[in-house]
């Protein structure tokens, strides 16, 4: 149960460069007579805030790195979930799968049932540590669930999603 | 007011509203049954549905969801020691070791009921005070708005993870990100960086789906533990489960006074459930004549959890319904359900659907009903689904999510900012970041900054009302406390532990 200070610096750290190009960008923004605030106002404020905030959050992590506590941290960030290395593994799987599924549709690589298929194929592999014994049923479970979600949202919901009959 | 109320009421008990009121409910208890999954994730998932049905049917569906998993949470804190949904972590600490003892159908049987009594306690709350609230907020300015936005903005930041800093960061990149586009005050582009699909702003509907159900997924696929859940009671789910009327008479008191606590803490805007549990059953351990049995399987503490977390749906309904405020972060979405179908939420809300609103206020009694039903009879069935794989589960909210986000405008720019939001809900998650005050700011940071340029535009550029009206005053002092509390709180507590170690290593 512990704080991630590394990835909190990183994220602060990336925060607040994200803010400075927001606060380039608003500037690009013209003032008008008209409007007292202008529509610069509230991202320039706003960015503002956020690097403002960011600043102890950098701080407090770097000290963290640098000098790590001894005792255990109290506090709200102490019930922090613990990441484990199968579970990291998991996320970044499925992160991955779930990159390639939405992108398949987006790009319209192959019809949704079929990505629906080798996604949920993949996926409860994955979830399930790789049980490969479990393929017999996750296969056609797949496939059916695949088809039926096609016709629904293609024909039922009329959805514009790449379908078999086109390709096939 | 009464004419809407009984047309409301004709609305709610259709055929069509009975059925999605039903389907709401028996959804939300199963999906807040899961661990791991949440009515928030549901109703963000259902989101597109809606758009297809409806306006009053939609709403009642979600306001079945709503209260469905609120009440779910608790099979599961009952049966395995794991909180369904984070407003029933309370319930935890009684509810298990009273099911462990051999009384799971006692324990499941007095959480269903002070839920059912929590939900109804709040309704009457929520129809005699929610029309005359709103009629008293029409006479808002626009500072006393931006004002009131402003202090919602502090109170979620403030309480909603106890990490005060990052909360108003989050609300800050929410708000933030709310105001790409085309700003409809002076008809310019603004943080688009050329891209055209950012004219017309970050869709909604992607937006939400991303953070609460691809996030929340990929999230606790990181974060569960393989090690299983950590108990399992044993004994009939459904022995005991009826109370007697000598318990109802015993239990009067606090359920009235937890209740009370809901609806108090529900009001505040931008405030769950999950406060008002901590609050109520502090509360009633500070009255009860045994308090020792706290946390060993007391029932005033699962009343208390569960009436109160469930008064507190009821009672964020309000400054919901009558300002347009949100009451709770999953009012939010309800918030975002009114904007699809093309409805303004605030205080003309009353005025201009005065049955839609009823029949809505009269689905959540109805949806509490069905609740309680749903719960005392398929309990024997409902406590299995706690065991579903979740490998199912979190694939196939995944596809759902794609689809969800995809049938909107059936355009691929609103899967990638699905994609993006999911990545960035994983990442807010996992380095504790509250993802609360970030729809909240989402919502309605763009109505603070309309309400703040309206006001100076009346005002012809002087912000001396926002320091001469007592009203402003009163709000901004308050967001002011909740500003500087929490960081005074987090100095002191340094401190303390400063001190400690000081001591220790004298």
């Amino acid at each position: 149960m512990k704080r991630r200070p590394f990835w909190e610096l990183v994220f602060s750290l990336a925060l607040m460069l994200a803010m400075v190009v927001v606060l380039i960008e608003a500037g690009k923004v013209k003032t008008s007579p008209f409007d007292e605030l202008g529509s610069a106002f509230f991202p320039r404020a706003l960015a503002i805030i956020i690097v403002v905030l960011s600043i102890p959050v950098f701080i407090r992590n770097a000290i963290s790195i640098l000098r790590p506590p001894a005792a255990p941290e109290t506090g709200s960030d102490s019930s922090t979930p613990a990441l484990s290395a199968s579970n990291v593994i998991k996320t970044i799987t499925i992160s991955f799968l779930t990159i390639a599924y939405v992108g398949g549709i987006a790009l319209r690589l192959l019809p949704f049932s079929v990505l629906t298929a080798a996604f949920l194929t993949f996926g409860i592999l994955a979830l399930n540590g790789w049980k490969l014994h479990r393929i017999i049923w996750i296969i056609p479970g797949a496939i059916i669930f695949g088809l039926l979600m096609e016709y629904m949202f293609t024909r039922v919901f009329i959805m514009d999603l790449p379908a078999f009959q086109v390709w096939f | 007011m009464i004419d809407n109320i009984i047309s409301g009421g004709a609305l709610a008990l259709t055929g069509q509203a009975l059925f999605f009121s039903f389907l709401g409910t028996f959804a939300g208890v199963f999906v807040g049954a899961i661990p791991g999954l949440s009515g928030a994730m549901l109703i963000a998932l259902i989101l597109p549905v809606t758009f297809y049905m409806d306006p009053l049917n939609a709403l009642t569906l979600i306001v079945g969801i709503y209260v469905g998993a609120v009440s779910g949470g608790l099979i599961s804190a009952t049966l395995l020691r794991v909180p369904g949904t984070i407003s029933s972590l309370v319930t935890t600490f009684d509810g298990y070791p009273l099911a462990a003892s051999g009384k799971p159908g006692r324990a499941l049987g007095l959480g269903i009921t002070a839920s059912l009594f929590g939900g109804v306690f709040s309704w009457l709350f929520l129809i005699s005070i929610a029309e005359p609230l709103s009629v008293w907020a029409t006479r808002f300015t626009p500072f006393n708005y931006f004002c009131l936005i402003l202090l919602a903005f502090m109170l979620i930041s403030s309480l909603s993870e106890g990490n005060m800093i990052k909360g108003l960061i989050s609300a800050a990149i929410g708000f933030l990100l709310a105001l790409p586009g085309i700003d409809p005050s002076s008809a310019q582009a603004r943080l688009t960086f050329g891209f055209v699909d950012l004219n017309s702003g970050l869709p909604m509907l992607p937006f939400f789906v991303g953070m609460f159900a691809l996030g929340t997924v990929l999230s606790d696929i990181a974060t569960t533990r393989d090690s299983g859940m950590p108990g399992k009671a044993s004994g009939s789910a459904t022995s005991g489960i009826w109370l007697k009327l000598a318990d109802h008479k015993r239990h009067l008191v606090n359920n009235v006074r937890s209740s009370l606590v809901g609806v108090a803490i529900g009001i505040l805007p931008g405030i769950g459930s999950n406060i008002s549990s901590f609050s109520a059953y502090v509360m009633a351990k500070s009255f009860s004549k045994e308090p020792e049995k706290f946390g060993h399987g007391s029932e005033e503490g699962i009343i208390a959890s569960e009436a109160s977390n469930n008064a507190a749906v009821g009672g964020a309904l309000i400054p919901t319904l009558a300002i347009g405020l949100p009451g709770s972060f999953v009012d939010v979405l309800l918030l975002a359900a009114f904007l699809i179908h093309n409805i303004q939420p605030g205080p003309l809300l009353f005025t201009n659907h005065p049955q839609m609103v009823y029949g809505l206020i009269m689905g959540y009694l109805i949806a509490n009903i069905f609740m309680f039903l749903i719960m005392m009879f398929t309990i024997r069935y409902t406590a299995k689904i706690i065991h579903f794989p979740r490998s199912i589960l979190f694939s196939g909210i995944i596809v759902f999510s794609t689809v969800g986000a995809f049938a909107m405008d059936n355009s691929s720019w609103s899967l990638w900012v699905m994609l993006i939001f999911g990545f960035l809900g994983l990442i807010l998650d996992l380095l504790r970041y509250p993802l609360a005050p970030f729809a909240v700011a989402f919502i309605l940071g763009p109505m603070a900054e309309q309400k703040l340029r309206t006001g100076l535009q009346m005002t012809a550029g002087s912000y001396a009302e926002l320091y001469t009206d007592p009203a402003n005053v009163l709000l901004l002092g308050l967001a002011a406390i909740f500003l500087i509390g929490p960081m005074v709180k987090e100095i002191r507590m340094q401190r303390r532990s400063r001190a400690a170690s000081d001591l220790k290593k004298a």
